[in-house]
């Protein structure tokens, strides 16, 4: 069930029919908990089983642990099962792959069975959507208890509907119990003001993925699909709008769903803060997918003893953390490359973007046209189906003529617009473009757009596959 | 636990409050139905005397309604129906409601065909885009050939992985939820998608625009980009699929082509086998059951409704189908006749004259006008003596809630010269 549809469409409004008179009763959280698993279950109710058991651990372990004694030891198996659940379901037939290929290389004949192959008749092996979402989030309680930063929730109702809340579930943001735990108790207060603010961020993500992330994708699919036949110039195009894709595209959901959470009185955190007017890539992953770089941060760089080891373990700890990031995003060599990208670039650039030299000699603008380059040639891994395809889009980018790259003038006028909007919003016209005048003509103009040009054919979230 | 943040909006200003979000509704609302009504003082729209549909057009619904308009408030006899109506493999000027006019002297009937128009997208058409259609004389045409097999019928259910959309004509006319289309396979989205499109005249408008863009680009789905762009050298083109509607807003209405839209060849020629066609009694049809909405609805809005029976081919079908095709037209034609409303089952045709089951070529338009208006009883309910709107026995074709059951009624109930089919020549 995606936002943008007319199912989901359905699906809201008896949730929020029953839902508004409902919401300061106990009722209301077993009405959240079933609207969350009716809405997860409709891609595949099989799905449940997951989801109900990584909740299920991690709710026992907590309540062992509040029992007192062996803290670390029920830590240890709540992430050993997460972890565990995670590994086999999006990377064990990487591994097996990778493991077969080198005992073929090494002349060992046979190997290991795939996943697939080691289920009964009739199974399917299919990665689960949203799964490094809801695990993440659920296994955040525990660490975050085992701190002493959380208290224990002696509700498991509460509980599962902290881990399956619809609006975040499947593509985050990632929550921590900490703030969104708390929204579950007692009345939430719902005024016209939330719901005005609903509408504004619904309309603003719907129009990123409907208008812009769908239509760019053709183009971009269309390109990457056999990039050996395409000239620099289109690479490079489909590159870019490959960036305003799949920022529209992550960026948009999590607008949706904030947008629907905030209608219903909760408050969802920020997930994006126009990452492409980051000066530096450091400050680029402040603003993208903001919750799960911040529980990289907390979770694994700090454990990992963050920055106070020197510089030389500091740079370690941000190496493995970008790479474990990386790998977060899936199993492949691209996403691993494009982890790999990033850690070397942070390694090289963090330096530098400390220096007084860089931040002032340095026009702002032309660092952020640099870290916006550096970050859709890091892209070129993330969007490209293999090393092979990458390095091909890379290396034809700079030894092939000029042509023209057939990128359609509504493309070049979304993705400027947009960037366009965001220099200003961050510029001294920020008042102007919070005028009401403006804000209303804004709106206008993208309905108008939606309902003018955009397809009834809409395209899933990309990271939906995460 | 406490909440931990406080609600930042977001990383832009787009953040309308209550009474903002009120006023862009009313503005949307004045848009959405203001550019339509106001559109057709800018794009003017004269209809010859034997106009038909384009073509192109069968599906844009914004046009049809208004060459509805166009035809009702000119005081035409409003002839609907589908390809058999609109003259699939004649010219402009062979069209059955041509021919009628020929005979009339005048520009009297108007020629309403749709193609693919079956009954039970006719009942959508005039009730989603018929409106103006009231208190008009209404020539309804019933072809066949929608129930001569399960599919044409909508009772066989597609199987798995077909498109719902493949297998039927007028998806967005047929009934989406209720009562259920067992032909139609559509998934919930495309549904409520022409719900709200129908709902809302801006999208269908929009269509028009479309329609027109592509007509003038001449090539339905090729977008500008791939016809400006030649120079790409050896790399595949990058098809664009954004839709260019601007370029219809200053093209006219297009006028529809003079000849045949089809090959004027018989079915014959066409090498269509003789068979047998395993016809459904009447009451087991579906497409008959829209077809009686359809009467209902006309009549429920004042309209005089005259019936013709387009004659199907008979010499494609084998005895034993000709006669039970006889007898569902039978049992039709009786059952219409009975709730008032005045029919003419049309005289088969010699063979040469038919194009494929049930299209005729011009020569059997000629005909078959000419056997119509011959006929005392259409001449009488030209004349505005036939049977009222109620029906002369104060029958009405309700919109029909009780159809399954409903029993059938044998061909020696009160035959008249008009529920009996003509031989054969």
């Amino acid at each position: 069930m995606l936002f943008h549809t007319w199912t989901f469409a359905a699906f809201f409004l008896i949730v929020y029919a029953v839902y508004l008179p409902t919401r300061g009763t106990r009722f209301c959280v077993y009405w959240l908990w079933a609207a969350s698993y009716v809405f997860y279950g409709w891609w595949n109710w099989s799905y449940l089983a997951l989801i109900v058991y990584s909740t299920l651990i991690d709710f026992f372990c907590v309540r062992r642990m509040a029992a007192g004694g062996r803290r670390r030891l029920w830590l240890v198996i709540s992430l050993v099962a997460n972890l565990g659940l995670l590994g086999f379901f999006k990377y064990s037939t990487f591994l097996v792959k990778n493991v077969n290929r080198a005992l073929a290389l090494a002349g060992v004949t046979g190997g290991l069975p795939l996943p697939q192959e080691i289920l009964p008749e009739g199974w399917q092996f299919v990665l689960p959507v949203g799964i490094s979402f809801f695990v993440f989030q659920s296994l955040s309680y525990t660490i975050d208890f085992y701190r002493g930063n959380v208290p224990c929730e002696p509700s498991f109702i509460r509980y599962t509907t902290f881990v399956s809340f619809f609006p975040q579930l499947v593509a985050g943001p990632i929550e921590r119990a900490k703030n969104l735990l708390g929204q579950l108790y007692g009345r939430r207060e719902i005024t016209g003001r939330h719901i005005a603010d609903g509408m504004s961020l619904f309309l603003v993500g719907f129009f990123k993925k409907v208008a812009i992330a769908d239509y760019l994708a053709s183009y971009v699919d269309q390109v990457y699909a056999v990039p050996q036949l395409y000239n620099g110039a289109a690479l490079a195009m489909a590159t870019f709008a490959f960036a305003w894709q799949i920022y529209c595209d992550f960026s948009g959901y999590t607008d949706m769903a904030r947008g629907i959470a905030r209608a219903m009185g909760f408050n969802l955190m920020l997930n994006f803060n126009n990452p492409y007017l980051a000066s530096g890539l450091g400050e680029f992953w402040q603003r993208w997918h903001i919750s799960l770089s911040t529980w990289f941060r907390d979770y694994v760089y700090i454990p990992l003893g963050g920055n106070r080891g020197g510089p030389w373990r500091t740079y370690a700890n941000m190496f493995v953390t970008m790479m474990i990031s990386a790998v977060w995003h899936g199993a492949a060599w691209t996403f691993i490359f494009w982890g790999l990208l990033h850690g070397v670039g942070r390694l090289l650039t963090r330096r530098l973007e400390e220096s007084s030299v860089y931040k002032e000699r340095v026009p702002r603008f032309a660092r952020q046209m640099l870290v916006f380059a550096f970050v859709c040639v890091t892209w070129v891994f993330f969007r490209a189906t293999s090393l092979h395809d990458a390095l091909t889009v890379l290396a034809r980018m700079v030894t092939t003529p000029l042509t023209d790259p057939q990128f359609p003038l509504m493309g070049y006028a979304l993705c400027l617009g947009l960037w366009g909007y965001e220099f200003a919003f961050e510029s001294r016209l920020r008042p102007l473009l919070e005028s009401g005048v403006v804000r209303l003509l804004t709106a206008l103009g993208m309905i108008i757009y939606l309902a003018v040009f955009t397809s009834s054919r809409s395209q899933a979230f990309i990271y939906f596959q995460f | 636990m406490e909440y931990a943040r406080q609600f930042v909006y977001s990383s832009n200003a787009l953040r309308l409050s209550g009474r903002q979000w009120l006023a862009l509704a009313g503005v949307l609302l004045a848009l959405a139905f203001g550019i339509p009504a106001a559109w057709v003082w800018f794009e003017p729209f004269r209809p010859c005397g034997d106009y038909r549909l384009p073509y192109e057009f069968s599906q844009d619904y914004w046009h049809c309604a208004r060459w509805f308009r166009e035809a009702a408030r000119a005081g035409r006899v409003l002839v609907i129906g589908d390809s058999v109506v609109w003259g699939e493999y004649v010219g402009l000027g062979d069209t059955l409601t041509a021919q009628l006019n020929r005979r009339a002297g005048e520009e009297r009937f108007a020629n309403l065909g749709v193609n693919g128009l079956h009954p039970a997208a006719m009942l959508g058409m005039l009730r989603y885009h018929g409106g103006v259609v009231r208190g008009r004389d209404v020539v309804v045409v019933l072809n066949t050939l929608w129930m001569s097999s399960a599919r044409h019928d909508l009772r066989e259910v597609p199987a798995d992985g077909e498109s719902g959309r493949a297998t039927l004509n007028h998806p967005a006319l047929v009934p989406q939820f209720w009562p259920s289309v067992p032909s139609y396979s559509a998934s919930f989205e495309e549904r409520a998608g022409i719900v709200v499109e129908r709902a809302i005249p801006f999208f269908r408008w929009m269509e028009h625009q479309k329609s027109k863009g592509a007509r003038l680009e001449g090539g339905g789905a090729e977008t500008g980009r791939d016809a400006e762009s030649g120079d790409a050298g050896s790399e595949p083109r990058i098809d664009d699929p954004l839709p260019r509607p601007f370029a219809g807003f200053s093209a006219q209405v297009p006028q529809p082509t003079p000849g045949p839209h089809g090959q004027p060849l018989t079915w014959e020629e066409r090498g269509i086998p003789v068979g047998g066609i395993p016809w459904p009694a009447a009451r087991e049809s579906l497409q008959w059951r829209f077809f009686r909405d359809v009467i209902g609805l006309l009549q429920s809005r004042g309209n005089r409704v005259f019936v013709w029976v387009s004659p199907f081919n008979p010499h494609l079908l084998n005895p034993e189908s000709r006669a039970s095709h006889e007898t569902m037209v039978g049992a039709m034609a009786e059952e219409l006749r009975l709730a008032g409303v005045d029919v003419f089952c049309g005289m088969p045709l010699p063979s040469e004259e038919y194009a494929d089951a049930s299209h005729p070529l011009a020569p059997g338009y000629a005909h078959l006008a000419r056997a119509l208006w011959d006929d005392d009883v259409f001449r009488a309910w030209l004349a505005g003596d036939g049977r009222r709107a109620s029906g002369r026995n104060g029958a009405k074709l309700s919109l029909s809630r009780q159809w399954h059951g409903h029993p059938g009624r044998g061909a020696g109930h009160g035959q008249d010269a008009h529920a009996t089919m003509p031989d054969i020549p």
